[in-house]
């Protein structure tokens, strides 16, 4: 192999893993954030709604902040940077 | 030219990393898809719930309510001080109440047949338990007219409702009590197994 092809298969070795790399950065940033905001949101959903049917609350690593309202039940998660908010009802207004 | 290369194949463990991210993120998504599906179910189940329990509820309050307004017309018949002309129309009174009862009763029956056959509310494959038949007993006429209903002595004013979807569950109690000095039949989520832990009236 002559240096001039050594050189520039070393440039195309080096630009192509530096698009990759930057591609699958991306990609799993953007994926990270979607899985932090969707656990967020189901594991909000979740605990909400343990605590709406008077369930025992299994727990979970993420903080989430419960409050009873006259018309039901409002949970307040946050996962990393994602926060998800979640509302139930009660069947009826002032009963579980 | 990469391929040719001896320093090409460098490549081949990248293409690896992204067929396995790629694959991670098929799995990732698949467990999103899983869980919106999971709270989806459950919104449904308690939706359908809550509309049933309500309207028995609904139901309930007005037999009640019924049976009070029947006794009041029978105890003014039966007071030797009411006036003859006045008694037609409190029989009549009476006979309506009688006949509205026994409709709701049999709305009752119809609610329970659709709760089975609509498997819930909207044909969607969910499993529901039976709702409970009303308990209420009326004894027979008397020299006054119709018999209010009665209630069992030793039952318990209480309705279970039980929606399932596997693995998701949506259940109501309706309970009779007094809530804010209101007296009447109230709906309260539960969840399968709890209404043997909690037997008094919140």
């Amino acid at each position: 192999m002559r240096n001039q092809e050594m050189g520039q298969t070393l440039i195309e070795f080096a630009l192509s893993s530096t698009a990759v790399l930057l591609t699958l950065t991306a990609a799993g940033w953007v994926l990270r954030a979607h899985w932090d905001r969707a656990r967020c949101a189901y594991l909000t959903f979740e605990t909400t709604h343990a605590e709406l049917i008077g369930k025992p609350r299994v727990s979970i690593r993420v903080p989430i902040l419960i409050q009873e309202t006259p018309e039901g039940y409002e949970g307040s998660g946050a996962c990393g940077k994602a926060s998800e908010k979640v509302s139930l009802r009660k069947i009826e207004p002032e009963f579980r | 030219m990469i391929a040719r290369n001896q320093q090409g194949a460098i490549q081949v463990p990248m293409v690896l990393i992204t067929l396995v991210l790629v694959l991670g993120s098929l799995g990732v998504f698949g467990v999103l898809r899983e869980w919106r599906k999971l709270v989806e179910i459950q919104l449904r189940l308690d939706r359908c719930v809550s509309k049933t329990a309500l309207s028995l509820k609904t139901r309930l309050d007005s037999l009640e309510k019924s049976n009070l307004r029947m006794k009041v017309i029978r105890a003014s018949l039966a007071a030797s001080t009411v006036l003859p002309p006045a008694k037609p129309p409190l029989q009549a009174a009476l006979t309506a109440e009688f006949l509205w009862q026994e409709s709701q009763r049999a709305l009752w029956v119809k609610t329970q047949m659709t709760w089975m056959a609509e498997q819930g509310c909207d044909f969607k494959r969910d499993l529901p338990l039976p709702i409970p038949t009303l308990p209420w007993l009326r004894d027979p006429p008397d020299s006054i007219g119709p018999q209010p209903l009665r209630w069992p002595v030793g039952t318990e004013k209480r309705f279970y409702l039980q929606l399932s979807h596997s693995p998701r569950h949506a259940a109501a109690i309706l309970d009779e009590g007094k809530l804010h000095e209101k007296n009447g039949w109230f709906a309260r989520w539960t969840y399968p197994g709890q209404l043997v832990l909690r037997t008094s009236f919140p």
